[in-house]
């Protein structure tokens, strides 16, 4: 029905889609999920023929849809839009009823047969009865309910519904996607819908697109796709996965209370012994066998300042140059440092969340501006938060300790400064104890 | 689409009414006139046309009423109704071509450049009454011209950009209408241009007729037969596209034949205020946002709305008011009272 083949699309430098591919099958239902600013709605528009992609191409039926004329492409695909008013009060009738335009000629109008068929439709949809209404004085949820009628109308080959469900009070955002949901099945309709609620993906979805900054992070099977370390990477917000009558859903770690107690922070001044406190830490838990995970910055300090710094992979040992610093400040990232790329890789390698099992201990040194700002690492802490009985040292200094905790959702993390003595022994305390109370990720019957 | 709101009216009331205020148009004035002159002077029409086309001359066997209906009152009544019709039509496209219900067929500066050109053929040494049209026709189509040019060299398709450029151009053609009236005789140009600035059909005329029966009649051919398309416009670009609609080439295409129809009319009459703007809005009120019924009845209530206003302004006073000033004066609180009536259920 739709394939989509490695399509960029660039704004001038500025790249809003790198590298799409994806397939879709008549009768099936895609969700792309998506933060706000991913490109979801540039996708969306290159899908419909309304942006030229860069690279690559979108075949619609097999042909390629550069090469079909607007009414070709509308005659085989209809588009959901976000319901607004429109500038002149159509009824609902002669909205649904536009939806034969792709198949008039430029000087022909519908026929008395459109109207009557255009009314079946919206019988279908339960709307009509809101035939002879103002469009623009129907609830949010009967305009959608018009639009998806006219939708159907226009074609029962291919839906692209963009953002479908919002501002629907709760009815109506099942109501919609169920008749959605009822196409799919009955007339093999495919569907292609931006969804902001990942468990809407997860009720009516056959397959899910997450996309992050204009890239494919993962596209698949919905059961393969939609995991609480995915999800929590796609929006950076720990999310734990949870059951309702056999059918997973997800929700925020800290609405379900379930942080309380996994994240300890180690705190202290530049150049006061975190680094080396930890290294200490980790050299003695490689003495006693216990495994740990993540990354480690030891560095050279000059003049009570960091110059340069390597990066660990302390699961694998491996090191490297992370950076130097330059003096000048890097508006990019906001720091006086320029990192290495070989550095950065073997630092997401390390924080990879596909790499980490439940209950494993990470380590993390540093969370600063960078990861705040969603730069750096900043990504891979959520999903890392999500694994089930997970558990998390985190150097952080003390001018961010209550940004890092607002930005990560962490409710009392447990807070030692490098100079406390007995460090030490709450790092051994934290890694031993029963963690009973933070059952992250882990389903909830 | 016959999907349509409440109030209808069907063809053959439509052609009652219109007789109705024809016969009242034919009727009124500082000459009276009595039925009975009126369907004599009818009879004698074909002869009179073809006498007209064939050879140029009036025929010597009319009577003074005859000559008063066939000459001077009935040229003049099919020009109101073409003018009316012509600017009704024309608002109700840029309406919808606009997204916008207060836009009246000037948002392109249409009109200002009309003026401008009237004004220049009105202060040239040796120019004649064509002229004058001409120079106001070609004027008002390159101050549409000039606006969409604008607003493409932008490089922007958005319609507020070429509402902009619009605004710009009608400036420029105000301000030079400004310095031409400045620059004019105080005694014989200067009148000369705010009289037909006020806009006038006193120079009607069948020759008039002729002149506009054709852009205005071709350009309403067209645009009845794209009333559907927009609709589909009216929805935005975004819809339109969806829709199969490229809304880029109908929009141009839609403005180009709404600047040819105004810049006609205008060029003939003057500036006839308001009925590109009201008369729309207040059809849109009854019928609904529906272009398939908005397009063909605006352009009916337009033809007659003007022709009852000019019947008003050559029959209430001893001197003819200028119809602009009529217009404005019925149209205004008309327009007013619709407001009031359907402010709480109205079509926009």
């Amino acid at each position: 029905m739709l394939t989509v083949t490695d399509i960029s699309y660039y704004v001038g430098d500025k790249c809003l889609l790198e590298g799409v591919s994806f397939e879709l099958k008549a009768g099936e239902f895609l969700a792309i999920l998506g933060a706000n600013g991913a490109g979801k709605t540039t996708l969306m528009n290159c899908l419909c023929g309304l942006n030229q992609p860069s690279q690559g191409a979108v075949y619609l039926n097999s042909s390629a849809l550069d090469k079909m004329s607007r009414a070709e492409i509308a005659q085989q695909m209809a588009l959901v839009p976000q319901q607004q008013e429109t500038a002149f009060a159509f009824t609902a009738l002669e909205m649904v009823v536009m939806g034969r335009t792709p198949f008039l000629s430029t000087f022909e109008s519908p026929s008395e047969q459109d109207i009557h068929d255009a009314k079946r439709v919206m019988q279908l949809l339960d709307v009509g009865g809101l035939a002879k209404a103002d469009y623009n004085r129907l609830s949010g949820g009967e305009r959608q309910l018009v639009l998806l009628a006219r939708a159907l109308f226009q074609s029962e080959q291919l839906l692209l519904l963009d953002e479908p469900t919002n501002h629907l009070d709760y009815r109506n955002k099942f109501q919609i996607l169920s008749q959605v949901k009822r196409s799919c099945i009955d007339s093999n309709t495919a569907v292609i819908a931006i969804l902001h609620d990942p468990n809407l993906a997860q009720l009516y979805a056959d397959k899910v697109l997450l996309l992050e900054h204009g890239k494919v992070l993962d596209y698949g099977e919905r059961a393969a796709v939609m995991t609480s370390k995915n999800i929590s990477r796609l929006y950076g917000l720990a999310t734990a996965s949870y059951q309702v009558a056999s059918q997973e859903f997800f929700m925020p770690q800290n609405v379900l209370g379930l942080s309380q107690s996994n994240v300890l922070i180690i705190t202290g001044e530049s150049g006061s012994g975190k680094t080396t406190a930890l290294a200490e830490f980790i050299e003695l838990c490689q003495q006693e066998q216990i495994p740990l995970k993540g990354m480690l910055c030891p560095g050279v300090m000059k003049e009570g300042r960091r110059f340069s710094s390597d990066i660990v992979d302390i699961a694998t040992g491996e090191r490297c140059l992370f950076g130097h610093r330059t003096g000048v400040l890097d508006k990019k990232t906001g720091t006086r440092f320029t990192f290495t790329q070989e550095g950065i890789a073997l630092g997401k390698q390390a924080l990879d969340h596909n790499n980490f099992q439940q209950g494993d201990i990470c380590i993390v040194d540093e969370i600063g501006p960078m990861e705040l700002g969603g730069q750096g690492f900043g990504k891979q802490i959520a999903p890392l938060l999500a694994v089930a009985n997970s558990r998390h040292i985190w150097v952080v200094r003390p001018s961010l300790i209550e940004q890092v905790c607002r930005h990560w959702s962490l409710h009392k993390p447990e807070i030692v400064d490098v100079e406390d003595f007995s460090l030490p022994e709450k790092l051994a305390q934290f890694i031993s104890a029963e963690k009973t109370g933070s059952r992250t990720g882990e389903s909830i019957q | 689409m016959s999907v349509a709101k409440g109030f209808s009216l069907q063809p053959i009331q439509w052609t009652g009414i219109a007789i109705v205020i024809g016969l009242v148009g034919l009727c009124a004035g500082r000459f009276s006139v009595n039925p009975g002159d009126l369907f004599s002077a009818i009879q004698k029409l074909p002869s009179v046309l073809s006498s007209l086309i064939m050879t140029g001359q009036v025929p010597d066997d009319l009577t003074q009423e005859e000559r008063v209906i066939l000459l001077i009152r009935l040229p003049r009544l099919l020009t109101a109704l073409i003018v009316g019709a012509g600017l009704a039509v024309s608002g109700a496209v840029y309406q919808g071509v606009f997204r916008n219900p207060l836009v009246s067929p000037d948002i392109l500066g249409v009109a200002s450049g009309c003026m401008f050109g009237a004004a220049m053929g009105l202060i040239m040494p040796g120019s004649s009454w064509i002229m004058v049209q001409l120079l106001a026709f070609v004027c008002g189509l390159s101050a549409a011209c000039a606006a969409m040019f604008m607003a493409k060299r932008f490089g922007s398709n958005s319609l507020l950009l070429m509402i902009m450029t619009g605004i710009i151009v009608g400036s420029i053609f105000g301000a030079a209408l400004t310095m031409l009236k400045a620059l004019a005789d105080p005694y014989g140009e200067l009148p000369a241009i705010v009289f037909w600035l006020m806009g006038s059909l006193s120079v009607s005329s069948w020759s008039t007729v002729a002149q506009l029966i054709i852009p205005v009649a071709l350009g309403y051919g067209l645009i009845h037969t794209l009333r559907y398309r927009l609709n589909v416009l009216c929805l935005g670009d975004h819809q339109s596209r969806s829709l199969g609609v490229e809304p880029a080439r109908l929009r141009l295409v839609l403005i180009v034949i709404s600047s040819f129809i105004v810049a006609s009319c205008v060029a003939t009459v003057g500036s006839v205020a308001w009925i590109g703007l009201v008369v729309p809005h207040m059809v849109r009120t009854f019928t609904g946002a529906n272009n398939m019924r908005l397009i063909p009845i605006s352009t009916a209530v337009g033809a007659m709305f003007l022709l009852l206003a000019d019947s008003v302004a050559r029959a209430s006073f001893s001197m003819e008011i200028p119809i602009g000033i009529v217009t404005s004066l019925v149209g205004a609180p008309l327009f007013a009272f619709l407001l009031f009536r359907f402010r709480q259920g109205g079509a926009y």
